[in-house]
């Protein structure tokens, strides 16, 4: 069942955020992320943090199969959430489940793992 | 009746479109570009190259017009040397043109793209707006080349790949 507090639904773009496990979050991005969900983007991800870090969760997944694409802005929503798992030591990984598919993927997630590769793990979807 | 008809390259690409630019147009654009190249040059990974750039510039257009009521132009074209455009223009002021010359002239220089948009990822948190991580991200991750010109009041900004490094 979805977090409400950690979903939105837009025109383009959707966020769903799921507790897999009882130490694990599951965030769902589908759609295209632009200038119109920039700053939601930004926030939502500092809430699922702060979330992660109260529930001290060990794992955060990313999901990034249905992730058509990202702009720039909303890209950068993605690296503040490296820099927030390296200034305020998390006591999870984020792992990102990407679909090579779109391209972009590729490119942007390795620039994005460079920013924390501690922290950050990058694994192709499986395809079903 | 006359005419003769000229041959066309497999390959050969030109599109113009002028439209009211507004942010839920992006998609559709983005879309179109990606297929329309992929079509023509059968490279999917040059396709999502120049779709990247395509939707970078106009949302770049979409923020910083001086009058949202003009329309936007996107051009997308190949050269003679197998080099693939995207331009796009809008109405602009010299105020902003200074600053992104300055950065497109950096983007360009750096002797390390990559390393360059990483140094620009991490300076870009510190600030709201105005990072030009767009273009640093075309530069870098799209492997384009930009140039940017401003005649009367109109602002162009290109990107240039070539056709078949992806493949």
């Amino acid at each position: 069942m979805n977090i409400k507090e950690l979903t939105f639904y837009r025109d383009t773009f959707a966020v769903e955020t799921t507790r897999p496990q009882s130490r694990q979050l599951m965030v769902a991005l589908s759609g295209c992320a632009d200038l119109r969900v920039q700053s939601e983007l930004g926030t939502l991800i500092h809430k699922i943090h702060e979330e992660a870090r109260l529930m001290n969760a060990t794992l955060v997944s990313v999901n990034m199969d249905k992730l058509e694409f990202l702009s720039s802005g909303c890209f950068k929503g993605l690296c503040t959430w490296a820099r927030l798992l390296l200034s305020r030591e998390a006591s999870y990984k984020l792992r990102i489940l990407s679909n090579p598919k779109y391209h972009w993927q590729v490119r942007s997630l390795n620039a994005l793992q460079l920013l924390a590769p501690d922290f950050i793990s990058i694994e192709k979807v499986e395809q079903s | 009746m006359g005419s003769e008809a000229q041959p066309v390259a497999d390959d050969a690409l030109r599109f113009h479109l002028e439209v009211s630019m507004r942010v839920h147009h992006l998609t559709a654009v983005r879309r179109f570009v990606a297929e329309l190249t992929d079509s023509v040059v059968h490279d999917s990974d040059l396709a999502s190259r120049l779709a990247l750039a395509t939707h970078e510039l106009l949302e770049n257009a979409v923020k910083y017009s001086v009058d949202p009521s003009r329309m936007v132009t996107l051009k997308l074209w190949a050269d003679a040397d197998r080099r693939i455009h995207v331009t796009v223009l809008n109405v602009s002021s010299e105020a902003l043109v200074g600053p992104l010359r300055e950065l497109l002239r950096q983007l360009n220089e750096a002797p390390d793209p990559v390393a360059n948009y990483q140094k620009m990822i991490a300076s870009s948190m510190e600030r709201d707006a105005g990072s030009g991580l767009g273009l640093a991200r075309i530069r870098a991750e799209g492997e384009m080349e930009l140039s940017c010109e401003f005649r009367g009041d109109q602002l162009s900004v290109s990107a240039q790949a070539m056709m078949g490094e992806g493949q």
